[in-house]
């Protein structure tokens, strides 16, 4: 049995609300993403960890009727909500450092707490490149695609009509397109993200 | 509210709770004799929202306001029978626009219960006027609203709650109005109906359909790439492209779409992409034919909003009343088409 088969014998897994509406993905490292799959509960996930292996392990921030429906578009007739994600990749940043990463990850959770007001933040680092914020509010819940832009471009700099540039007090670099488009996969919590040299799991930072 | 806000504001709930209570069924007003000048009326106003893009605000008297909210289902009835998506958006926009003359001369009480009639909890300062909603309300409904005011950016949030000025408040219910009443048109209408409301009916399609020739609007698909009237956004992508310059994944994918949409060959599309760094003929054949409908979704170019939230966008200032890609190489297109027969005849 491969160590990554033993990790998950006992791995933290996190549990996201209304667990058996998501999708989950696996990938193994060099091969194509398996998606589409779904659980009745973090038990069968877990022994499906165990006997697959997979390097990354990812699940849906939308809830369906039908999370296992295939294609897309099927799945989409399906569709209950979505979580509103954030991801911030160090290397997307002006200043590509980890330490800049967590920095405006911190600046990030306060907006979303003191000026967005949002309650249900989970605060993780992505055990590779940066971190991740889910928001788990009823009310982002059934906000669509150009809302969800709203709140991304609520982060970063604009421009007038006259091409002035406004600069932004809010701003965080943020990857606008994990925002906006919610059909994306996550990576979970608890999981490993296994690298050719190393593996470093995705972890919780903070859970409210 | 009460009959007159009815009458001015026809879409909300509360109106359709009224008319439901009154013993006049719309069945009755669309035949009966006795409701003839209700049925004039109704005609009216969809000819005035065609021809003006407006309906005039008037101030009615409860048996007027009755009438006129009458005819308001009637008016429905006859758009919906002529099925035409112009005729429809600006009927809704009339409607809408009424609406908000309407809703300026509320108090602050009026304004809350209007928005909780349309399911937005509202808290209006009885002094300032000004309304306290929660930000998703906001963004909900101002997306749409292309000014740089309208961005939830320019707002200050503060706990989830934003505070806006009754005249902004007032622009955001003219917007769930013409929302309320473009969604539920065309309905079904039963023959009967339409056949007693024919004259009616045929008076506003011709005005409609006059109208609709005079915007010179085309249905057909653009016959040739004419590359000279790409928006800077893509021509942009395209010089980086062959620059060897590595575009982002979202900047592909607008770029693919977008030459596709307007007719480019899918070969074609692959040769831009040859001089990337990371070219690869398969792959990029694939994701091509894959955005083209190969696996039965054909994806259309993204809009203005999604290409500047991107990142995508150059911020050209050429672009200024532009909201999609497509629309700035129609109307290019069309001009240099206009170019080309002037110069024919002269």
């Amino acid at each position: 049995m491969s160590s990554l088969s033993d990790y998950y014998w006992h791995a933290p897994l996190y549990e996201p609300p209304d667990f058996t509406s998501r999708e989950f993905g696996f990938r193994k490292n060099g091969e194509k993403m398996v998606r589409h799959k779904a659980f009745s509960s973090v038990q069968k996930l877990r022994t499906f960890l165990i006997e697959t292996a997979p390097d990354h392990v990812y699940f849906s921030s939308s809830k369906y009727e039908d999370p296992a429906a295939y294609p897309m578009e099927d799945k989409k007739k399906s569709w209950i909500g979505s979580d509103l994600v954030f991801d911030i990749d160090y290397d997307h940043l002006k200043r590509p450092t980890l330490k800049e990463a967590k920095k405006q990850s911190e600046k990030l959770m306060l907006i979303l707490k003191d000026d967005l007001g949002f309650k249900k933040l989970l605060y993780v680092d992505s055990g590779s490149r940066g971190f991740h914020v889910h928001v788990h509010d009823e009310c982002v819940q059934k906000l669509g695609n150009p809302e969800r832009r709203e709140i991304a471009d609520f982060f970063g700099h604009f421009k007038t009509k006259r091409g002035r540039k406004i600069i932004n007090p809010n701003w965080v670099e943020i990857d606008t397109v994990v925002t906006t488009d919610f059909t994306r996969l996550i990576r979970l919590p608890g999981s490993l993200n296994v690298k050719e040299d190393s593996a470093r799991a995705c972890t919780i930072i903070k859970d409210s | 509210m009460d009959i007159i806000d009815f009458a001015n504001i026809p879409c909300t709930t509360g109106a359709l709770e009224y008319m439901k209570e009154s013993s006049v069924g719309s069945a009755d007003v669309c035949t009966d004799m006795a409701y003839e000048s209700v049925r004039s009326a109704a005609k009216g106003r969809v000819l005035e929202a065609l021809q003006n893009g407006t309906l005039k605000y008037r101030r009615y008297n409860e048996p007027a306001a009755n009438k006129e909210l009458l005819a308001y289902p009637v008016a429905r009835i006859i758009v919906s029978s002529i099925n035409n998506t112009y005729l429809t958006k600006r009927y809704a926009l009339a409607v809408a626009k009424l609406a908000y003359e309407h809703i300026m001369s509320f108090r602050a009480v009026a304004l809350g219960e209007l928005a909780a009639d349309f399911g937005i909890s509202a808290t209006v300062d009885a002094r300032t006027m000004s309304a306290t909603i929660h930000f998703t309300d906001y963004i909900h409904h101002a997306h749409v609203l292309h000014e740089p005011k309208w961005k939830l950016s320019s707002r200050t949030v503060k706990g989830g709650m934003l505070t806006i000025s009754k005249g902004d408040f007032a622009r955001l219910m003219e917007e769930v109005v013409r929302k309320k009443v473009e969604s539920g048109l065309p309905h079904e209408v039963p023959k009967e109906i339409k056949e007693a409301l024919k004259q009616y009916i045929n008076e506003v399609q011709e005005a409609a359909s006059i109208r609709t020739n005079k915007q010179g609007f085309s249905k057909e698909g653009f016959s040739e790439v004419s590359s000279g009237c790409f928006p800077p956004c893509i021509s942009s992508a395209i010089a980086d492209a062959q620059a060897n310059v590595n575009l982002s994944h979202s900047m592909r994918f607008a770029m693919t779409t977008f030459l596709l949409n307007i007719g480019m060959k899918p070969e074609k599309i692959t040769e831009i992409f040859r001089a990337s760094p990371d070219f690869r003929e398969q792959d990029t054949n694939y994701q091509i034919n894959h955005i083209a409908g190969a696996s039965g979704t054909a994806y259309t170019c993204p809009t203005c909003a999604t290409m500047t939230t991107n990142g995508n966008c150059p911020g050209k200032a050429v672009c200024k009343k532009i909201v999609h890609p497509l629309v700035y190489y129609r109307r290019k297109v069309w001009l240099e088409n206009k170019k080309q027969t002037k110069k024919v005849i002269s």
